[in-house]
């Protein structure tokens, strides 16, 4: 029997069987998350607010809905930790900004809705890159996030209190926001399961936006079960998001199973691997010599207009961040953190005849990815060309150059983004230095339960799902 | 919050605040770097304020995105239709 001091260790599936049969309660188990944040916060910064009075309330609440015999399913009394641009009624909601540092929300996303009716409990309010503008989580009003594998490393971003907080098991797990990687990223760089649904599965209402066609909410997760647990519970069309997508809901969870039966996978045969760390590629090679083994096909594939890919992404990207935030930099410019404020600027210098012009290279990029998914099931790339980064570092050195960590981090990401095609990330190994690395799947539109499927059979065939010693 | 949020963007009050259009030629743009007497311009066209030195900090990030656009037009979008609904529904 776990001690109830230790109840934070557990993952969701585990938490929730003690729950479900009234061996623990959901208060037993806030206890333990708040104290394990009080632990260990110093250390990682996750957090923006922490929930912990709230929490404990809604904790007695499912107590009580528990034993009177009205058990949600698995996240009910799970502890979340929710990215701090998604609204929840009565929650402070900066987006990362010292703009928003006072903003309280009066109305809860609808994502966030879904999760709670589901059971589960907001216990805080992740850190992140403000507005989800970069992919280092360095952020000079709340501080950075730091990795729990090594606090002198970055999380990767913009999500990295989501995954610092699910990696430390600080909370059980976490919702990120995707636009360019900021759920993979540190999801990769922080070794848990992250995943970024097809474009418009899941609802943005009531969140901060970064880029209209492009913003992609996702679970981040201690293993692919937990994964398809959350993913279940939020994806679903929400009338009130222009751009939530009409599909029918799949119980992910329900129908999970490890899988590589008839799968064929691609490797693109440029880009992914071109600047990457050794140890990163040695790994993520490895990772599909285990799929093989363990039945998938494997194929070189060659993808059209990824090499352009990046600057279709950026135009458009700077394009709508400036539509966004144009009132932010027009009353609060000189309180931006000053890497969002040259994005903001910069987006203005897009014309609508650029933009449009993107848009026709994206579609064009697009029909080529469609058109590759005829050939195979799933591509299989690393999600991060490089180890996490120290916090402090300007530039990384990679193949004897040096880069600058923005654009190199989310190098490998960003294509299908701007493609809105489904990608997970899962921990694939270990650097010499103990560092997490990620491997990246990507599937067809709705064709999340392959990517689930796949992943459990590799997590099933590894030891890559650890804890950090913090 | 997904609200597009809108504002003046073009507010020339007096004749001698516009800028001279036929000083930029985006046209040529391609193999030329944009300097910061264009970039003034741009900005006025753009509707947003720019101090001498946050025209110097720009700069280098404006070039590059015009490098990133014009790297565009070498691509054949013949009978290509641009992305104007990027929700994919499933079929």
């Amino acid at each position: 029997m776990t001690q109830n001091s230790d109840l934070w260790k557990l993952t969701i599936t585990e938490a929730a069987s003690l729950i479900q049969s009234k061996q623990i309660s959901p208060v037993d188990l806030i206890k333990s998350h708040l104290e394990r944040i009080e632990n260990t916060e110093k250390q990682l910064n996750s957090f923006i607010s922490v929930l912990s009075e709230k929490s404990l309330v809604e904790a007695k609440v499912a107590e009580k809905e528990i034993s009177s015999g009205n058990y949600k399913g698995p996240l009910h009394g799970m502890p979340l930790g929710i990215k701090d641009l998604l609204h929840e009624a009565e929650t402070q909601t900066t987006a990362g900004s010292k703009i928003y540092g006072s903003n309280y929300s009066t109305e809860t996303s609808y994502m966030v809705s879904q999760l709670k009716a589901d059971g589960a409990i907001t216990i805080g309010k992740t850190q992140m890159h403000e507005f989800g503008m970069g992919a280092t989580s360095l952020n000079p009003h709340y501080g950075p996030s730091r990795n729990p594998w090594d606090t002198s490393k970055m999380t990767g971003g913009s999500s990295g209190g989501s995954g610092s907080s699910v990696a430390s098991r600080q909370s059980k797990a976490a919702i990120g926001s995707d636009t360019g990687g900021s759920v993979r990223i540190p999801s990769a760089l922080c070794g848990i399961v992250g995943i970024k649904p097809t474009f418009g599965m899941i609802s943005r209402s009531a969140s901060f936006a970064m880029s209209w066609s492009q913003d992609t909410p996702g679970p981040m997760t201690q293993n692919v079960t937990d994964c398809a647990i959350m993913l279940k519970s939020i994806a679903k069309h929400d009338p009130s998001d222009y751009n939530s997508a009409k599909f029918t809901p799949v119980d992910y969870y329900k129908n999970l199973k490890a899988s590589v039966d008839n799968i064929r996978i691609g490797i693109p045969d440029s880009f992914f691997f071109d600047i990457v760390d050794e140890e990163v590629k040695k790994a993520v090679l490895e990772a599909a010599n285990v799929l093989n083994s363990l039945g998938a096909e494997i194929f070189d594939v060659k993808l059209e207009l990824i090499e352009k890919s990046l600057d279709i992404s950026t135009i458009i990207i700077n394009a709508e961040a400036s539509e966004i935030h144009e009132k932010d930099l027009e009353n609060h410019a000189s309180e931006l953190d000053p890497g969002s404020r040259w994005r903001i600027e910069l987006g203005n210098f897009v014309s609508a005849v650029d933009y449009i012009k993107a848009q026709r290279a994206r579609s064009a990029f697009v029909k080529g990815l469609n058109t590759t998914f005829e050939k195979v099931d799933l591509l299989l790339t690393p999600t991060m060309p490089v180890l996490a980064p120290g916090i402090d570092e300007t530039e990384i050195l990679i193949q004897g150059k040096k880069e600058d960590p923005l654009p190199l981090l989310s190098r490998l990401t960003r294509p299908f983004n701007l493609s809105g095609h489904p990608a997970i990330s899962l921990p694939c190994g270990f650097s010499n230095s103990g560092l997490p690395i990620g491997l990246q799947l990507v599937a067809p539109y709705f064709k999340e339960q392959s990517l689930l499927d796949v992943g459990l059979c590799f997590e099933n065939a590894t030891d890559w799902i650890r804890q950090p010693s913090l | 919050m997904h609200k597009p949020l809108r504002s003046q963007k073009f507010y020339f009050l007096h004749e001698n605040r516009k800028p001279k259009l036929n000083n930029i030629n985006r046209g040529n743009m391609e193999n030329e770097k944009i300097t910061p007497e264009k970039l003034r311009i741009l900005a006025e066209l753009a509707g947003i304020e720019l101090t001498e030195d946050r025209i110097q900090e720009l700069l280098p990030h404006v070039n590059e995105l015009q490098s990133k656009i014009h790297s565009l037009d070498d691509l054949d979008l013949e009978d290509i239709e641009p992305i104007t609904r990027f929700m994919a529904d499933e079929e």
